[in-house]
């Protein structure tokens, strides 16, 4: 591993990267800080734009948005009460109320000091387990690969929201989309409707920024322009900063907390969010006497905040080492990774080695930097995220479009946004999520494949799946995570 | 005027039908599979979903009509058919495009102005000028071929 590590430093150390990843790290920050944006939409929509970049400029940029993001939602739940990102939810509980007290700086400062501290200890798990993870994954074959598929596909329940049905709707008409093209096996067009650019499949990065980034363009334009400006960070006394006293009075908590992120980023199905309210409840749960929790408690802010960023790269585990997807990001980003010609899974090790221990040395790079722009921009942030929401949406659906036809060159994929954010558009009026869209679209085409392929080396036998321990463990993971669901959402309902 | 709707019900008839409409549609879509392996074909998955979009719609219509679990949604109509107006206009720019980016996608940024409600000249100005930008930053430094 030592080796690797040796010889992805000088793919890491270039000017290129240095300067993509603090860009990254910048717009992740400012899109995670306006309310209505977030990382992933900032991802989607800058996907296209770097096609001309090398695969490790371009892909430590974007994961780079994703950690610059994380933090950013802090700063709206800090400073307004309206978390930027999901996964801020939890740091508005002592966030607000700190800051309402005449101290938002130094809430800002916690948050940015434990986003860096969860970022470095997701980057550091990233970086030591995905290599052995890797390793075990070598040993799948068709079957184990089937299996993970349809252990990927039960996460549509986990991510379906109120409804599972709909959640199967919408992952079903994921599945659907892929089947759009050439079926590989066959040879035979499906779904092709003798249109000349429908033969070659419809292209994820299209399909997403329909269904994430115009759908969302789509509602924004026909509701009143919310001010949700963020007042400036007035010029604060000296006594408003985060002390040495505090810091070293949160690293139990920040420790811990980057620790439970991790684990729980690394599943699928899970994220930042639910890491950021576990923690924050185990931060409260132990918390010592004195401690005010909810009325503006700095660990309230560290435990959160080092949860979510801690399950930031952990995310990456289970796509880097066996090519599924856990959430709507790492789905995202599987179609950066492939666009780079990085076929993400138990080969990617193997095959480019020193290219993806260079990203994954990035992602502990990123930290550092999102450290310093934290740390010396944050006056600046702050005054961007005054930009007003209709220029701001009118903007993004040009850079969308535009960057929707620089995939491929092709007016065809300008029409494929379109057609999918008008669909989606109408499908949440009836409640379909539009996650597991994306979902189904990348675990859909592995679950028929790799099931095709079982039954050729089985001579038509199912028992295969149920033969291969590996396989046979997945197949029950799939039925204990469902009825976990099940029963949460029976308690749920119970305490409605 | 407000349009109320309840959304299990809609969205179970809506899947339903998909479902009816792809059963349909895949024999018609998808050729003959000589390369079958062990009964599952080209048509495997497809007819697959379609059992899966049938048989989840048909679930939420019994839960919407057997099981009373309801959830009502409102609408206002003058929200959605200036959104449809919006859509009209996206649409119209998907075709446009191919003619000409800068005064196809110069359009469609002053047509989502004003669908927005927005009054300010200035922002009207930036937009026409970022998309200048845009044009360059991709034919010169991404080197990618815009329809001009």
């Amino acid at each position: 591993m030592f080796e690797m590590i040796e010889s992805a430093l000088p793919y890491l150390f270039t000017l290129e990267n240095l300067i993509f990843m603090n860009l990254g790290i910048f717009i992740g920050i400012i899109f995670g800080a306006i309310p209505g944006l977030n990382g992933n939409l900032a991802i989607i929509v800058l996907i296209p734009f770097t096609f001309t970049l090398g695969a490790v400029p371009a892909i430590l940029m974007l994961t780079a948005i994703f950690f610059g993001s994380n933090f950013g939602g802090s700063i709206s739940a800090i400073l307004i009460n309206t978390p930027g990102t999901n996964a801020a939810a939890a740091t508005l509980i002592d966030g607000y109320p700190l800051a309402q007290k005449g101290k938002p700086r130094t809430a800002l400062d916690m948050a940015m000091v434990a986003s860096t501290f969860g970022g470095f200890v997701s980057a550091l798990v990233l970086l030591f387990f995905a290599p052995q993870v890797s390793r075990i994954a070598l040993r799948f074959g068709p079957p184990e690969y089937f299996a993970l598929a349809i252990f990927g596909l039960s996460i549509i329940a986990t991510v379906s929201g109120k409804s599972i049905i709909k959640g199967l709707i919408s992952g079903a008409f994921g599945i659907l989309l892929a089947t759009v093209g050439i079926d590989e096996i066959s040879g035979l067009p499906r779904f092709t409707f003798d249109q000349r650019g429908m033969y070659n499949g419809l292209r994820m990065v299209a399909v997403l920024l329909g269904v994430y980034a115009l759908a969302q363009i789509i509602t924004r334009v026909q509701q009143p322009d919310e001010d949700l400006s963020i007042s400036d960070l007035q010029k604060t006394n000296k006594e408003d900063r985060l002390s040495f006293t505090q810091f070293k009075s949160t690293l139990g908590t920040m420790t811990k907390s980057s620790l439970i992120g991790s684990l729980i980023g690394a599943i699928p199905g899970t994220g930042g969010a639910i890491a950021s309210f576990i923690a924050y409840n185990e931060a409260k749960r132990t918390a010592k006497p004195g401690e005010d929790f909810g009325n503006g408690e700095i660990k309230g802010i560290a435990a959160p905040e080092s949860a979510n960023n801690g399950a930031t790269a952990a995310t990456l585990i289970p796509l880097l080492t066996l090519g599924i997807p856990g959430d709507i990001v790492a789905a995202t980003l599987l179609g950066a990774f492939t666009m780079h010609g990085l076929v993400v899974g138990p080969r990617l090790f193997a095959t480019s080695g020193p290219i993806v221990y260079a990203i994954l040395l990035g992602c502990v790079l990123s930290q550092l930097m999102m450290f310093l722009q934290g740390k010396y921009l944050l006056p600046l942030f702050v005054k961007i995220t005054h930009v007003p929401q209709k220029l701001l949406t009118t903007v993004l659906i040009i850079i969308c479009f535009t960057g929707a036809f620089a995939i491929a060159n092709s007016v065809f994929d300008v029409r494929v946004m379109m057609v999918f954010g008008i669909v989606t558009y109408f499908m949440q009026k009836v409640d379909f999520p539009p996650v597991p869209i994306v979902l189904g679209m990348v675990l859909g085409p592995i679950a028929e494949g790799n099931l095709r392929n079982s039954l050729v080396l089985s001579e038509g036998s199912w028992l295969i799946f149920f033969q291969r321990p590996i396989a046979f463990g997945f197949i029950i993971l799939t039925f204990v995570l469902m009825f976990l669901i099940k029963k949460n959402s029976k308690k749920n309902q119970q305490a409605v | 005027m407000k349009v109320r709707y309840e959304s299990n019900l809609t969205g179970g008839i809506v899947s339903a039908t998909f479902g009816l409409i792809l059963w349909y549609l895949i024999p018609r879509q998808i050729g003959l599979d000589f390369a079958t392996v062990y009964g599952v074909s080209s048509r495997t998955i497809p007819y697959g979903l379609s059992l899966v979009f049938i048989t989840c719609g048909l679930l939420l219509i019994s839960l919407s009509l057997m099981f009373k679990k309801k959830i009502y949604k409102e609408i206002l109509l003058q929200k959605e058919l200036k959104a449809i107006g919006f859509m009209a206009v996206l649409v119209s720019y998907a075709y446009l495009f191919s003619l000409s980016y800068l005064l196809s996608t110069i359009s469609l940024g002053v047509l989502t102005l004003l669908f927005s409600g927005s009054k300010k000249k200035f922002y009207y100005l930036v937009v026409v000028l970022i998309v200048g930008l845009l044009y360059l930053v991709f034919t010169q430094v991404l080197r990618v071929r815009l329809p001009l």
